[in-house]
């Protein structure tokens, strides 16, 4: 019999809770997660007082969750060589945050305000800290993590929206399967929410901006932003995600190694694909690319659509991207579709963008283990068009067994992944 | 298990020697140099004065190429990707001539059920292929000085509602269109690659990571055809200053030409260079099928990671030396095989030093019957897209058995003791050959290229 790639441990930080029974206990309850996490404590997750300066948010959740996931799997106390542990991440862009820059810009001004490039390449350039650049590339992020772990097996860092943290867990998937490392941490973080990230997905026209007629700012700083708009997935008055912030990890290995470890296992995960199709006015995939990843998904894991019980969608709650996802389920899932359950978990927790599919992925292994899949915050009313049963009028208690989880890049990238519970 | 194999049957490239694959390479050989006076405009007193930036000419000449994109995107490097795109899949007779006439998308198998395709012609008319693919790498985006100007209050400060109220006047261009995945979703969108897609962000490793990631997909049945490499220019103010910061650019004043001299004991830091490489992977058979000329096979691909410092490479090299062990391995091939390495050679002190080490201590014995060059020397560092074109030369050089000169190697440096190529170029039976690409933060790619048997 193949051997399966299986969830030895995961680690999760998100608004709703440092981990990911707090996050799934929230969920479940109705909280809304529509706020940025609280800011992490650099000392307490290990970092060098040297690094912290070039460390920001983003870096600590991917830090925090790979650690979390490398314990919660025991990889800190077993045998397995460092060199035989892979790490593969999706990251999202990094924006410099404008303090870093702004005195330099501020000593480049000539009398008049404007930019003296003289004064800049002369000297006022050294305002800059010297380790800046670091924290301006975000692979520097994921290397303090391995750095910290020690690990030095495979890897790749994936970028920058939605897909790029499944194909981070697809890679480690086949580093497994291909026998390139024993164990791997794959998943994903979300940028930090600054004015920069904020203003680039308004300007994307992902962002719901609904409730204050455009500036994304509203109090001065990045967090006024969550205040009011909501991101309704599937809903008939969507009008748009809201970013949100976190990250997901986990560990992945061979059954039959997990076995041997005597560690306990959550899921594997047995199919995957990733597709390209840009609709060709929005920002957001195209109906057929979605359907053609969840389709290649389903073949590769050798399923039918009527063995799935359930979506989690990328239903990241933009009026274009949900309709094309809806009419993508519709499509693919025709056969079985007044069977087949959706959840998008971005009405509770915002997009998390790369940090969004291992996040989903963990959730998912709760809502495999009991049996309840929550309810799409904010959908109510959903769309007209669906026909598929759109989870959205409390906690749906229901036997899962395989669940495919979707997630998109608004330039055109789609990925699907397949995870199964083991029996 | 028989594993598909995968081979190279197209290449292109942009960079500061040209925009032809061919004018690169016999350049390359000849010895000429890309790297030149720095001429962005108000730059006089940058620190950095020598970088390998692609000519005027030829930047209006892909411009001209692309007039509907080089009007909305801001960033150079996603033009010069769609360029090498373009060459690569001309050279592999994927596209000829204006796009067209798309083949039906295929019905799909899916458990019991066909799924027809969802929508005809929903790509507009071009090609559609969902077994090719796109794997690409791209570094960072501009970030300009401007933006944050406009944006200084009259305290000197960041003024949070002038941003509030004026951030879509200007950002549009810096904040859309610097996606590090819009290279690689244009190259999809323009030629018909609708599978697997995927973008690689490790610094200086990501073109060589994008090509040894789109090599797996392909060898393990994900994809049969892949345009992967990467693109780069951080030829602009903040790029400038960006590795003077961190104390790894060449500052020199001398000839331009002549300051970026890796293995050299001189060597002063590197020198930027900008542009795009990109080559067409494509599974055996199917390119066996349609006649398609094949350069070299790529055979193995390997990475680690330093676990070291962010700030410097393993001082002895560890994580670089057990990438291109892991290569060899992957690739089924003994050290012996290998009759020549397109190193990373930054032309900084660390790299070098490190890298001959490990090397050396890969390759034993045979690492003096070794011929190791650096391209940086030729063109300067690409950084993120610096992977492509040296993944280019080198199966160039597998498959016409000539090895491009290191320039300006002048003064031995006795911790780079290999055979560097100085000068002169060599002609030598390249029967395998590995390109290494190493990224800050200490992560490592190796890739074994082979030269194509039946």
């Amino acid at each position: 019999m193949k051997d399966k790639v299986v969830i030895t441990g995961f680690g999760l930080v998100s608004s709703l809770g440092p981990n990911a029974s707090e996050t799934w206990d929230a969920l479940l309850s109705g909280k809304s997660g529509a706020a940025q996490v609280p800011e992490l404590n650099p000392a307490e997750l290990g970092i060098h007082p040297r690094d912290a300066r070039i460390m920001d948010k983003h870096a600590h959740m991917l830090l925090k969750s790979s650690q979390d996931s490398f314990r919660h799997s025991r990889l800190d106390t077993s045998s397995i060589p460092k060199d035989d542990i892979g790490f593969f991440a999706g990251m999202g862009m990094v924006d410099y945050n404008i303090d870093d820059l702004l005195p330099a810009v501020v000593k480049s001004l000539d009398a008049h305000g404007s930019l003296d490039y003289d004064a800049f390449y002369s000297g006022a350039f050294q305002e800059i800290y010297p380790l800046w650049p670091l924290s301006m590339l975000n692979n520097i992020s994921f290397c303090q993590a391995a750095i910290n772990l020690g690990i030095k097996g495979e890897s790749a860092v994936f970028s920058p929206h939605a897909d790029s943290g499944a194909q981070a867990i697809m890679e480690g998937l086949n580093t497994i399967i291909e026998k390139k490392a024993q164990a791997v941490l794959a998943g994903g973080v979300s940028e930090k929410s600054s004015p920069l990230s904020l203003a680039r997905a308004s300007l994307s026209g992902i962002l719901n901006t609904s409730s204050e007629n455009n500036p994304p700012l509203k109090k001065g700083a990045a967090g006024g932003f969550f205040d009011e708009p909501l991101c309704r997935p599937f809903g008939g008055n969507r009008t748009g995600t809201i970013l949100g912030e976190g990250c997901g990890v986990v560990t992945l290995e061979l059954l039959s190694s997990a076995k041997k470890r005597q560690v306990p296992y959550f899921a594997a995960i047995t199919g995957y694909a990733s597709a390209f199709g840009k609709s060709d006015e929005y920002n957001c995939p195209a109906s057929a690319a979605i359907s053609n990843a969840m389709e290649q998904a389903l073949i590769k894991a050798g399923l039918a659509p009527s063995d799935i019980d359930l979506i989690i969608a990328h239903g990241d709650g933009t009026r274009m991207g949900d309709a094309n996802e809806i009419e993508a389920i519709h499509h693919t899932f025709s056969d079985c579709i007044n069977k087949v359950n959706v959840f998008s978990s971005k009405g509770a927790l915002g997009h998390m963008l790369a940090g969004a599919p291992a996040v989903d992925i963990i959730l998912g292994t709760y809502i495999l283990e009991n049996g309840i899949i929550p309810a799409v915050h904010n959908s109510l009313p959903p769309d007209k068009n669906i026909r598929f049963n759109l989870v959205n009028k409390g906690p749906l208690k229901t036997t899962i067994k395989r669940i495919v989880v979707n997630s998109f890049s608004y330039e055109g990238q789609c990925a699907s992944l397949i995870i199964e519970a083991l029996d | 298990m028989n594993k598909r194999r995968v081979v190279i049957t197209g290449l292109g490239m942009a960079t500061s020697l040209g925009l032809q694959v061919e004018e690169n390479w016999q350049k390359a050989l000849a010895g000429v140099s890309g790297i030149s006076k720095l001429t962005y405009p108000g730059a006089g007193k940058s620190p950095v004065q020598a970088a390998g930036a692609v000519k005027e000419a030829d930047w209006n000449k892909i411009q001209t190429e692309f007039p509907e994109d080089a009007k909305i995107e801001g960033e150079r490097r996603t033009l010069f990707a769609l360029w090498a795109a373009k060459e690569a899949l001309h050279d592999a007779k994927i596209i000829s001539g204006p796009l067209q006439n798309p083949p039906s998308p295929p019905f799909v198998k899916v458990g019991n059920k066909i799924c027809p395709p969802l929508k005809k012609g929903e790509t507009g008319g071009f090609f559609v292929n969902t077994r090719y693919g796109v794997a690409f790498a791209a570094g960072l985006g501009i970030n300009r000085l401007e933006d944050i100007q406009r944006w200084v209050g009259n305290n000197k400060k960041f003024d949070y509602q002038k941003f509030g109220k004026e951030y879509r006047d200007v950002h549009n261009e810096s904040l859309i269109k610097n996606n590090s995945n819009r290279p690689a979703a244009l190259i999809a969108k323009k030629f018909g690659l609708n599978g697997f897609n995927t973008t690689i962000t490790t610094a200086c490793a990501s073109s060589s990571q994008a090509i040894g990631v789109a090599f797996r997909a392909i060898r393990r049945g994900d994809a049969d055809l892949i345009a992967a490499g990467g693109a780069d220019s951080m030829i602009n103010p903040v790029g400038l200053v960006f590795f003077v910061l961190l104390g790894a650019a060449n500052t020199s004043s001398d000839n331009p030409e002549e300051v970026c001299r890796p293995f050299d004991r001189k060597r002063g830091g590197l020198v930027m260079g900008e542009g795009a490489g990109v080559v067409v992977l494509e599974e055996e058979s199917h390119a066996l099928k349609r006649g398609a000329k094949i350069y070299a096979e790529v055979a193995g691909y390997g990475t680690t990671m330093d676990a070291y410092q962010v700030t410097a490479p393993h001082p002895k090299g560890e994580g670089a030396e057990k990438a291109m062990r892991a290569a060899l391995s992957d690739a089924n091939t003994q050290p012996e095989e290998i009759d020549y390495i397109n190193a990373h050679g930054t032309s900084t002190k660390l790299n070098d030093s490190a890298e001959t080490l490990a090397i050396k201590n890969v390759f034993k014995g045979h690492a003096n019957n070794l011929c190791v060059n650096s391209t940086k020397s030729v063109i300067g560092h690409l950084l993120a897209g610096s992977g492509g074109p040296e993944f280019v030369f080198t199966a160039l050089s597998v498959n016409r058995n000539e090895i491009h000169p290191t320039l300006n190697l002048k003064t031995p440096d006795p911790k780079c003791d290999l055979d560097y190529v100085p000068d002169v170029k060599r002609s030598k039976v390249v029967r395998a050959a590995i390109s290494n690409s190493f990224g800050f933060g200490g992560q490592n790619a190796s890739l074994v290229i082979k030269k194509y048997n039946i």
